[in-house]
């Protein structure tokens, strides 16, 4: 059945009108596809205000889409009813950035991780459910009746967690989960979140700007740029044969751990000022160093990678090489 | 020694219990050097750059020491010496460029505030000053751009006028608190190397502080890495990151996700995270350290020289019991 894909998006595009400008909205998910299969994480990448966010908010439908098809184990989100897509939410969750404004500040522990199965248990079943939950995500079970303002950056975040795995559900989409926290808490999430992905083996959307996070968890990568995709493969070869000069450049610019890498020497991406008037062709035109004309007219499509199996990338120039 | 620590101490005193920030802090920077602060969150490293140009209130803030600049000392000369200097010989940007700037006035206001406040100019000739310098840090058409609010600006545009208004005098010392935290990493790559250009340019030394190891890495030609409100280990940035002689050093280092290999399962610093309120006895990151004996809670915290220009505070490394 359907491929064992349980995540379609197929052609996706989201407008944000703007009353300012009428006559054209502001495209911030342009005609975007992928799948993703059980139990695969895919780490979307991008800079702010290259949609990132909004695909992850569309996909899980907290926002309206334009145009396009959002398939969840083969059932159209897009054409549902509210009362038919109802049942189909708890089968999506979704963790935040900010776990200081996602955890509701009058609700208890307890309340929060078991609000996702209100109703369907007594409450010695949810004690108990809620329990077992903080203890996949590292809580100790105990602090259950406190509130969240007790509660560090970190542990407030596995709270987030243990409330997103709570329905058992298909999909998680998290939305930068770690990029409000320390490094050393960050690394006790990033681990949080992998082991349950492998022990309950959950479908993921990892959304985030941070690429080396991103290749930690990831088993395949896609990078965002202005509401595209321009290049998605498996986490391996994106990260070790990068196609599409806009991924060779974010990665030329991320702060690694080499004192002998002058991070300040290397500034491949041209600055611009942001156009953000429609144009066809390719969306990293204005600030790729290796920039033709015929770019300008070419229509966005990904191209297959030489030599890599689903590695794709949209920049002509790597194709015809 | 351009600028001279010795002793900084500051503490906050609430309700009748002392929180200790920061704890006996010395270090130096000399001209046209480039000095990283790195340390996690609630490790001190803000409040002593904030109180190195008096910007804490105090009370409920205690500070203690000196810090020589010049014939200065920072923290005991009068308020109209640390006037005279702050904004003007030593300067500061801070992490969010937008909640930095006052939002009710034009960018042409704000950037020629330091001139008028320390040089003896006019408006007009302030405001030409202040375009150079805005054209300096890649804006394009400053004579417009300087005219625009600051929510007309983009996150890495503010930025870059947030460095512009701190050069306008030409500082000798640059604070910069954590100035691309906010940033996408593309504009932070640009930021970083506006910073080395007019550092260059101007001769300035600069105190960076962040908790980016990667960019302590590939940004700095000596690193103190602070926890708890002390300096655990301080080095020239080749030999932190060849020759760690610290275990929080080496336990940061090893918690980033790398770039360019896969590892299982990321390193993880156990413990409970340092409680500021409650008093330190030794080695502050001995409950959380993987080498920690009964010892370190006992150990008198000093920084010793190991290697050439290399200082750890830990006495297990420096006995030569352990190595990382």
């Amino acid at each position: 059945m359907n491929n064992g894909n349980l995540l379609e998006v197929k052609d996706l595009s989201v407008v944000y009108n703007d009353s300012s400008r009428k006559a054209k909205g502001n495209k911030a998910v342009n005609n975007v596809s992928f799948t993703l299969k059980k139990g695969e994480t895919l780490g979307l990448v991008g800079e702010s205000g290259c949609g990132k966010t909004t695909l992850g908010r569309t996909i899980i439908r907290l926002q309206k889409e334009c145009s396009g098809h959002v398939l969840l184990n083969g059932i159209d989100l897009c054409s549902l009813s509210p009362s038919r897509l109802r049942p189909l939410r708890r089968q999506m969750q979704m963790i935040f950035q900010n776990p200081y404004s996602s955890l509701n500040p009058r609700m208890t522990v307890l309340e929060i991780i078991a609000e996702p199965f209100t109703g369907r248990y007594s409450r010695k079943e949810k004690i108990e459910r809620v329990s077992k939950l903080m203890v996949q995500s590292g809580l100790d079970p105990e602090m259950m009746s406190k509130f969240p303002h007790e509660f560090s950056g970190g542990q407030r975040q596995r709270i987030a967690i243990a409330r997103s795995i709570a329905a058992d559900p298909m999909l998680i989409i998290a939305d930068e989960p770690v990029s409000s926290l320390d490094v050393s808490v960050q690394a006790q999430i990033l681990n949080v979140l992998k082991s349950l992905r492998d022990s309950l083996s959950l479908t993921m959307l990892f959304i985030s700007h941070d690429l080396s996070v991103v290749r930690y968890i990831s088993q395949r990568v896609a990078v965002m740029y202005r509401g595209s995709i321009v290049e998605i493969g498996k986490t391996e070869d994106l990260f070790k044969n990068p196609c599409h000069p806009y991924t060779k450049a974010l990665l030329d610019v991320v702060p690694v751990i080499d004192p002998e890498r002058k991070i300040y020497q290397f500034n491949s991406v041209q600055s611009s000022d942001p156009d953000l008037s429609e144009n066809s062709g390719c969306p990293v035109f204005n600030r790729c160093s290796k920039r033709k004309d015929e770019c300008r007219s070419e229509v966005l499509k990904l191209y297959p990678c030489a030599g890599e199996e689903d590695h794709y990338c949209a920049c002509v120039d790597s194709y015809n090489k | 020694m351009l600028l001279d620590l010795k002793n900084i101490s500051v503490s906050f005193h609430l309700r009748g219990s002392a929180v200790h920030a920061v704890r006996s802090i010395s270090l130096s920077i000399s001209q046209g050097e480039t000095v990283g602060i790195v340390g996690e969150s609630g490790s001190g490293k803000t409040v002593l750059s904030l109180s190195l140009l008096r910007l804490l209130p105090s009370p409920p803030a205690m500070i203690k020491g000196n810090a020589l600049f010049d014939s200065f000392d920072l923290i005991n000369c009068p308020d109209r010496d640390i006037r005279s200097i702050r904004g003007n010989r030593i300067s500061m940007i801070f992490q969010d460029p937008l909640s930095s700037f006052n939002p009710y006035l034009r960018l042409s206001n704000q950037l020629i505030e330091p001139l008028l406040c320390h040089k003896n100019i006019s408006r007009k000739e302030a405001l030409e000053i202040a375009i150079s310098m805005l054209s300096q840090t890649g804006i394009t058409q400053p004579h417009k751009k300087i005219q625009c609010y600051p929510h007309q600006f983009s996150g890495g545009m503010l930025q870059r006028a947030m460095i512009a208004m701190a050069l306008v005098t030409k500082p000798a010392i640059l604070i910069a608190d954590e100035p691309t935290t906010a940033l996408d990493v593309t504009t932070q790559a640009q930021i970083l190397s506006l910073m080395k250009t007019l550092q260059q340019q101007y001769s300035m030394s600069i105190i960076f502080i962040t908790h980016n190891l990667g960019i302590v890495a590939g940004f700095c030609d000596r690193v103190h890495v602070m926890y708890a409100g002390i300096i655990l280990e301080s080095a020239e940035t080749i030999s932190l990151f060849k020759n760690t002689a610290h275990p929080y050093t080496k336990a940061l280092i090893r918690s980033v996700p790398s770039l360019h290999s896969t590892v299982d399962k990321l390193y993880v610093i156990g413990g409970p995270p340092y409680d500021p309120s409650r008093p330190v006895k030794g080695c502050p990151f001995a409950p959380r350290c993987e080498f920690g004996i009964a010892e370190c809670f006992e150990e008198k915290m000093e920084l010793t020289e190991v290697a050439p220009n290399h200082f750890t505070c830990c006495s297990r490394i420096k006995k030569g019991e352990i190595s990382l």
